[in-house]
C-alpha cells in the first residue's frame, strides 16, 4: 500500500467530509465510530471513509466551534465521546449545504450542457 | 484546562475505542477475532499520521517539530563530524569569498555618493564621434556652458592631479592639489569642516588663502586646532590657512590642498586648452540627452570648434570608479561560480548520504511519518547546515577583505567593508546555498520506492539519483572549466604584458619625479643635473622626460604639412618631452636618422622623433626623415594661442608601450624639452638613470646630487623602473591573482566531487566487483571500468565547460591584453588539466577496487 494514494484520498475529501459530518450530525449526537457508519451506509457504501481521516477533521471543526464533544455512553454501554452541532455549526450547515449544492449545479451543467438544453 | 488540551488528551483512548467498535462490527459480521482486528486497523488508516494531523489541527504543532527538527538536525551533524566538517568548510569557502567580493561590489560599484542628489550628479566630457579619447574642456568653453545652459542646478570645473611644494616645514615636500571652481563644494553639499570655503571674489586672485583637505590636516598638521589663520608657504608665496574640509574618501582622495582655479591666468583663457574637467548637476526632470544636446549645441557655437565632436554625461560615480567594474564584475562572477561548485559538491555529499539513510526513512515513512514532514526535517538540517557555513563564511569574509582592500588600490576604497548591506547578502546567499544543496537530494526522496528499499534492507545500489549525481558532477566540472579557462586567458594576458617586448629595457633604471616651481631656472637646473648625473660613477647614461614608459604619456594634437588635415578628425598621439639622452637611457633603438643632441635647444631648429607606430600610420611605404609635423601638447599650462610650429622630423625610433605594458602601441612622437616655447615641459620632469650595478644601490648618490645642485629641490617616488612596472599592473594582477585563485578552488572541489562520487560508486559495487573478480575478471578489467565510468561524466563536463567558456570569453576581451579570448592554447591546456585531475580522481579508488578480495566481496 502506499502512503501516496492515502494522501489523495485525504485531499479528495477535504471540505467534504466536514459537511458530511455536519450532516451527519443534524439528527442528534453521535460518536466517532457511528459517523463514519453512518456515512457509509447512508451513501450506499460508495463513499468509503478512511475512518482515521474523521478525527483531524472532527477536531477542526470543534476548534472552529461547529460542533462540540461530549462525554456519554454508546449504545452497547461503553463510555464514548459524542459529538453535536452547535447553533453557529447549524448555520454553517445551512451556508455549506447551498455551497454544496450550487458547486454540484455548476459542475453538472458543464458536463451535460446538451441534456440542459433539451430540458429548456 | 484549554480547549486543544482536553481535546487531545483522550485522543488515544477515542482512537482506541473506535477501532474497538469497528473490530466488534466485523466480529458480528463472522470474521475470527484476529482477523477483525487487522481489517479494523485496515481501515482506520495509518493511526500515527492520524494522530500527527490531529495535532496538526491545533495549530502551533509546527514550533514544536520546528524545536524536534532542529534537534535532530543537530544530532545527525554531530553524529557524523566528518561530513559535517567537510560540507561546513566547503559551503563557508563560498559564502565567504562571494560576501568579501559583494562587500568590494557594493562600497565601489553600487554605494551611491554621499553627496547631495548624488543621483544627478554628471562628469561632462566631449569625444569626436567613433573615438574614445576624451576632451576635456577649456576656461572659456566651461564659461559658454555656464551662461548659455539651461539644464544644470550648478556646474564646476576641477583640475586634479598637480602639486605645490610646501616650504618651511622640514625637508621640501610636494602637496597635492586639487583645484575647484566656486560651485564645486555647494554643487555636492558639502561644507567645509573648519572655517569657510572661498569667497566668489577671491577664486581671481591666484594664492593668499588656502582651503586644506582633512587629510592633509590631520596627517601633516597634527589635526591643529588653530589651524585657521596658520600660513603655509605653497610654491614660494604665504598662503593662510582658511579652512578645512571634511574628510571626502570617495573624491580625490589623495588631495591635500583644495586650490581656486583662477580663470584669469593666460592659459586658463586659451579655447584650444582643453584640460578641465567639468562636473555638473542636472535640474530635476531634465534628462542626460536634453543635457548632452544642448551642451553639444552651446559648444558647436564656439569658434573653431568641430561639429563632429559630442558633449558627453556619464554618471559621476562611474566616472570615478572608472575601468574597475569590468575587473569586479568578472571576479564577482568566478566567485558565484565557485559557490555554485561548493553547492554542487555538498548536494552530492548529501545525496550519497541519503542514499544511505534510504532504509532507515522507508522504515519512518511506513510507520507514518508523513512526505511533506520528512522534506520539512531534511530542509531543517540543511538550514543548519548552511547557517553554520553561512556564520564561518561571515568569519572568513571579515578577515579576507580587510587585506584584499589594501593590495587592490581600489577607489571608494576606505569604506569597504562588512556592514548591514553584506550581512543581508550572505542571509541571502545562506538560504540560497540551503536551497541549492537540498534541492537534488530532495528529489530524490519523493521517487523513494518504499517497498523494495524495506525488502532488500538498503536502497538499491545507488538508485536514488545517480541521474542526478551525474548532472552534478558534469555541472561541477564544466563550471571549473569556465573559471580555469577565465583564471587561464587573464594569466597568458599579464604573461603577454610582462614579456612582450615593450620597446624599453626595465631593468638596472633608476627614476624619480622632480617638480620645478620656477621655470626659468628650471632651463639651467635640469640640464645641469642631466649632464652631472651622466657622470656619476655606476651611471651608464641619464635622461629627463615629461612621460614614463609603460606608465604614463601625455597626449598632442598633430598637424601635418604633406596631408589634408581633417578638422573632422584631428590625430592624437603620445607625446613626450625628452633630453638628448632618453632613448639610450631607456635601451630604445633607434630605426632610422638621429638621436636628439644637447643642441637641440632653443637656438636651434625645431626637432621631432617619431615611433614606427606612427611612421606606419601616416606614411606607410615613405621615408618619414625630413617630413614636417606641428605638435600641441594638450594639458594645463600651454600658455600661448599661437598655432604650434612645424617640426622636422630627424628620427624614428622602436615603438615603446608608454601608458601602460598591457596597453596598445599607439603612434608617438618625442620632442626636445629644451624647445618648449611654452616653458611647461619645465614644470617637472623624470630623472631616468641607468646604472652598471643595482639601480637603488644609486638612490643616495643620485638624491644628493640633485640637493648638491639645488637644496630646495622635491624628491619624489623615487623607484626603480621595474618597481613602477609592478605597481602600473598592480590592477590587472589582482584580479588575475583573485580569479586564478577562484579557479584553483573551484579545481579542489570538482576533484575532491569526482573522487567522492567514484569512491562512492565502488563502495556500492564491491560485491559486483567481486563477483566479476571471481569469474576471471583482471585487475585491469575493473580498473578500467570504474575510470571508464568517471571519465565518461568528466568528458561530458569538460565538454560542455569549454562550449560554456567560448561563449563567456567573449564577455571579457576587455580585459584581455594580446590573446583572444578564443585563445586555442588555453582552452587546451585546461581542457588537459581538468582531465588530469579527473584522471587522479577516479584512479585512486578505482584502483582500491582492484584489491577487493573476491572471496570477502562475496561472502558480504
Amino acid at each position: 500500500m502506499s502512503t501516496k494514494e492515502q494522501r489523495e484520498h485525504i485531499d479528495l475529501l477535504q471540505g467534504t467530509l466536514d459537511l458530511l459530518i455536519l450532516r451527519t450530525l443534524q439528527l442528534g449526537p453521535v460518536h466517532g465510530h457511528a459517523i463514519a457508519k453512518a456515512i457509509e451506509f447512508n451513501s450506499d457504501e460508495v463513499l468509503q471513509v478512511e475512518q482515521g481521516s474523521l478525527y483531524p477533521a472532527l477536531h477542526r471543526l470543534i476548534k472552529r466551534g461547529w460542533i462540540l464533544a461530549e462525554e456519554g455512553t454508546s449504545e452497547n454501554n461503553r463510555r464514548a465521546k459524542f459529538y453535536a452541532l452547535t447553533a453557529k455549526g447549524r448555520r454553517q450547515l445551512v451556508i455549506e449545504t447551498s455551497k454544496w449544492d450550487k458547486l454540484a449545479g455548476a459542475i453538472a451543467r458543464i458536463l451535460r450542457p446538451a441534456e440542459q438544453e433539451g430540458e429548456s | 484546562m484549554s480547549l486543544r488540551k482536553r481535546m487531545l488528551e483522550n485522543l488515544d483512548q477515542d482512537i482506541r475505542d473506535h477501532i474497538e467498535m469497528e473490530t466488534q462490527d466485523n466480529i458480528e459480521r463472522g470474521m475470527s477475532p484476529e482477523e477483525a482486528h487487522y481489517a479494523a486497523l485496515r481501515k482506520f488508516g495509518n493511526l500515527t499520521r492520524v494522530q500527527e494531523e490531529t495535532r496538526a489541527v491545533w495549530s502551533f504543532i509546527w514550533i514544536e517539530e520546528l524545536v524536534a527538527d532542529i534537534r535532530f538536525g543537530l544530532r545527525l551533524l554531530c553524529k557524523s563530524p566528518g561530513f559535517t566538517t567537510v560540507a561546513v568548510l566547503t559551503l563557508a569557502l563560498g559564502i565567504g569569498a562571494n560576501t568579501a567580493v559583494y562587500s568590494v561590489v557594493e562600497s565601489v560599484l553600487l554605494r551611491p555618493l554621499p553627496f547631495q542628489d548624488s543621483a544627478r550628479l554628471f562628469a561632462i566630457w566631449a569625444a569626436q564621434s567613433g573615438r574614445t579619447y576624451r576632451i576635456g574642456a577649456s576656461m572659456p568653453e566651461f564659461q559658454d556652458y555656464k551662461d548659455q545652459s539651461h539644464s544644470f542646478e550648478y556646474m564646476a570645473n576641477v583640475l586634479s592631479g598637480w602639486t605645490y611644494t610646501w616650504t618651511g616645514q622640514g625637508e621640501p615636500r610636494n602637496v597635492n592639489c586639487t583645484g575647484i571652481s566656486y560651485d564645486f563644494f555647494p554643487m555636492l553639499g558639502v561644507k567645509p569642516y573648519l572655517g569657510r570655503l572661498y569667497e566668489p571674489d577671491e577664486y581671481h586672485v591666484d594664492g593668499v588663502q588656502v582651503v586644506i583637505s582633512y587629510r592633509f590636516w590631520k596627517e601633516q598638521l597634527g589635526s591643529d586646532p588653530q589651524v585657521i589663520g596658520r600660513v603655509l608657504k605653497l610654491d614660494g608665496t604665504a598662503q593662510t590657512v582658511i579652512g578645512v574640509m571634511p574628510s571626502l574618501p570617495d573624491l580625490f582622495p589623495e588631495t591635500d590642498v583644495w586650490a581656486k582655479d583662477v580663470p584669469d591666468f593666460r592659459w586658463m583663457q586659451v579655447r584650444g586648452n582643453k584640460f578641465l574637467d567639468l562636473v555638473g548637476r542636472l535640474k530635476p526632470g531634465v534628462t542626460r540627452e536634453q543635457a548632452e544636446q544642448e551642451l553639444s549645441a552651446i559648444l558647436h557655437r564656439g569658434p573653431g570648434e568641430s561639429s563632429d565632436v559630442s558633449v558627453h554625461l556619464v554618471p559621476l560615480k562611474d566616472e570615478l570608479t572608472g575601468d574597475v567594474r569590468s575587473q569586479l564584475l568578472i571576479v564577482m562572477a568566478a566567485v558565484a561560480l565557485v559557490l555554485l561548485i561548493a553547492c554542487a559538491n555538498v548536494a552530492y555529499l548529501l545525496l550519497a548520504r541519503n542514499t544511505k539513510r534510504q532504509s532507515e526513512i522507508a522504515v519512518r515513512v511506513s510507520l507514518g511519518a508523513g512526505k511533506g514532514r520528512l522534506l520539512r526535517e531534511f530542509i531543517t538540517e540543511n538550514l543548519i547546515l548552511a547557517i553554520l557555513a553561512g556564520l564561518a563564511g561571515l568569519l572568513l569574509a571579515i578577515a579576507a577583505v580587510r587585506p584584499l582592500v589594501r593590495v587592490s588600490s581600489l577607489p571608494r576604497n576606505a569604506s569597504i567593508g562588512v556592514d548591514s548591506g553584506t550581512l543581508f547578502f550572505a542571509l541571502f546567499i545562506t538560504v540560497l546555498t540551503s536551497l541549492l544543496v537540498a534541492w537534488a537530494p530532495s528529489t530524490a526522496f519523493s521517487r523513494l520506492n518504499l517497498i523494495s528499499t524495506l525488502k532488500t534492507g538498503r536502497g538499491e545500489a545507488g538508485s536514488i539519483g545517480r541521474s542526478h549525481s551525474g548532472l552534478l558532477l558534469i555541472s561541477q566540472v564544466s563550471l571549473a572549466v569556465v573559471l580555469s579557462v577565465a583564471a587561464g586567458l587573464l594569466l597568458r594576458s599579464f604573461r603577454q604584458a610582462e614579456h612582450l617586448d615593450p620597446g624599453f629595457r626595465p631593468d638596472h633604471l633608476l627614476t624619480a619625479y622632480l617638480r620645478n616651481d620656477d621655470q626659468s631656472a628650471g632651463r639651467l637646473f635640469f640640464p645641469e643635473l642631466v649632464e652631472r648625473a651622466s657622470e656619476l660613477p655606476g651611471v651608464g647614461a641619464a635622461a629627463l622626460g615629461k612621460c614614463m614608459p609603460g606608465v604614463f604619456a601625455p597626449s598632442a594634437t598633430l598637424v601635418f604639412s604633406d596631408r589634408p588635415n581633417d578638422p573632422l578628425n584631428v590625430p592624437i598621439g603620445q607625446a613626450c618631452w625628452i633630453s638628448s639622452e632618453f632613448f639610450r637611457a631607456m635601451g630604445t633603438p633607434l630605426v632610422g636618422g638621429r638621436f636628439f643632441t644637447v643642441h637641440d635647444d632653443a637656438n636651434t631648429p625645431a626637432v621631432v622623433i617619431v615611433n614606427q607606430a606612427l611612421a606606419e600610420a601616416y606614411w606607410r611605404g615613405q621615408n618619414p626623415i625630413g617630413k614636417q609635423i606641428a605638435v600641441d601638447y594638450i594639458g594645463a599650462g600651454r600658455n600661448i594661442n599661437d598655432a604650434p610650429r612645424f617640426r622636422e622630423v630627424v628620427g624614428i625610433v622602436a615603438n615603446v608601450k608608454q601608458k601602460g605594458l598591457d596597453l596598445p602601441v599607439e603612434p608617438a612622437v618625442y620632442t626636445p624639452y629644451l624647445q618648449d616655447e611654452t616653458d611647461h615641459a619645465f614644470a617637472g620632469l623624470n630623472l631616468f638613470v641607468r646604472t652598471i650595478g643595482p639601480p637603488t644601490s644609486l638612490a643616495g648618490t643620485v638624491r644628493a646630487l640633485v640637493r648638491s645642485i639645488r637644496p630646495d629641490q622635491t624628491i619624489d617616488s623615487m623607484q626603480t623602473m621595474n618597481d613602477a612596472l609592478f605597481r602600473a599592473l598592480a590592477r590587472r594582477r589582482l584580479s588575475l591573482v583573485l580569479v586564478g585563485s577562484f579557479a584553483g578552488l573551484a579545481l579542489l572541489l570538482s576533484a575532491i566531487g569526482i573522487f567522492g562520487m567514484v569512491a562512492y560508486a565502488v563502495s556500492q559495487r564491491t560485491h559486483e566487483f567481486g563477483l566479476r573478480m571471481a569469474l576471471g575478471a583482471q585487475p585491469q578489467d575493473v580498473l578500467q571500468l570504474v575510470v571508464g565510468d568517471g571519465f565518461k561524466i568528466v568528458a561530458t563536463g569538460v565538454f560542455v565547460g569549454i562550449g560554456l567558456s567560448s561563449a563567456l570569453a567573449w564577455f571579457m576581451r576587455s580585459l584581455l591584453y594580446a590573446v583572444s579570448p578564443n585563445d586555442p592554447l588555453t582552452f587546451v591546456v585546461v581542457a588537459a588539466l581538468l582531465a588530469l585531475v579527473a584522471f587522479v580522481a577516479c584512479y585512486i579508488p578505482a584502483h582500491r577496487a582492484t584489491r577487493v578480495d573476491p572471496m570477502v566481496a562475496l561472502r558480504e
